[in-house]
């Protein structure tokens, strides 16, 4: 091997560079306006009167599982990130100003495909939570995931933490402990 | 054309060059779809998808420690620079994409390299790349599963 060897592969990785830095440049105004559009029309089916807009506000409150706050006319849209089976889950969830829970979407998660995935697909299962005002509980008025006991709880523990940022519930069902 | 044993990093940059271009137009046309991450399994797919890709282009396959130890660095860099500048590194520091992606892609040239010699029986044998590579795929799959 020589040095001479080195210039092909030097140049292939340059050039992919480059092009991918034209790309990103060309596309980042794009992928930031289609961004926040798409995620404004998620968030507008997650509270009652499908507010079009929302405004972020800041939290500064005791749990770490919120991570962004959206607030509408008649609630909120809260990002949560909760500790799943296999890696951090992303949620959104709506609640209205009552308090009680009107959407939940799993945002990003890193479960087990057939099993911890359903917790962002099985809608029978995301169901349970509407109407919960932060105390739902698995095995209680909550039915688990078949085989995905932990995925659930997570998923629980971080629709309990948005409705108690509503109501002002103790923040003990943060979506950072493992225990449910 | 001159054999070159950097070949495979050629086709490293490529692959990965095209996964991250992918990435990033996935994330301007469907914002919200749940993207796959830049993590060790997803590297490890790039990484035997450039060996196969390489193994077809270039027949050549005796292992040298020097090739080995100069694609082990250019691997690492590939998989630091290209993300990086697709901006599809989410939270994760560049130089920790840079070292995981150096240790995948080494380790996968070995592999690779040792299993193929074996496994190839010439033109007979024309989806012995392709198959070395997606058993390579799932081995490093289970072993990820039990970290």
């Amino acid at each position: 091997m020589n040095a001479k060897q080195l210039i092909a592969p030097a140049a292939a990785l340059l050039a992919a560079a480059a092009v991918l830095l034209a790309a990103c440049a060309a596309l980042s105004g794009a992928a930031q306006r289609s961004g926040e559009a798409a995620r404004n029309e998620i968030m507008s089916y997650m509270l009652p009167s499908r507010p079009a807009s929302f405004t972020e506000e800041a939290y500064d409150g005791e749990d770490e599982s919120i991570r962004r706050v959206f607030k509408a006319e008649d609630g909120y849209v809260l990002e949560v990130e909760t500790a799943g089976y296999a890696a951090p889950m992303t949620l959104w969830v709506g609640v209205t100003n009552d308090g009680s829970v009107s959407g939940v979407t799993v945002r990003d998660h890193g479960e087990t495909f057939g099993l911890g995935r359903g917790a962002q697909t099985d809608a029978s299962f995301l169901l349970q939570f509407l109407h919960t005002s932060g105390e739902a509980a698995v095995g209680e008025d909550i039915d688990a995931l078949t085989g995905a006991t932990v995925t659930s709880k997570a998923v629980t523990r971080a629709v309990n933490s948005a409705a108690a940022f509503v109501t002002g519930a103790d923040v003990s069902s943060g979506a950072t402990e493992w225990e449910g | 054309m001159k054999h070159n044993p950097l070949k495979r990093s050629v086709a490293l940059s490529a692959v990965v060059g095209l996964a991250c271009l992918g990435l990033m137009l996935a994330g301007t046309l469907a914002p919200m779809a749940i993207l796959p991450k830049l993590d060790l399994t997803m590297m490890l797919a790039l990484s035997v998808t450039a060996l196969a890709v390489d193994a077809y282009w270039s027949p050549e396959r005796k292992l040298s420690w020097p090739a080995l130890a100069a694609n082990t660095v250019l691997g690492g860099a590939a998989f630091a620079l290209l993300p990086w500048c697709a901006g599809v590194t989410g939270d994760v520091p560049v130089w920790v994409l840079g070292l995981a992606g150096a240790a995948v892609f080494g380790i996968a040239c070995l592999l690779y390299t040792a299993a193929l010699e074996r496994i190839a029986t010439g033109p007979r044998a024309p989806l012995a790349p392709v198959g070395t590579a997606f058993m390579l795929y799932l081995a490093g799959q289970c072993l990820s599963g039990l970290l």
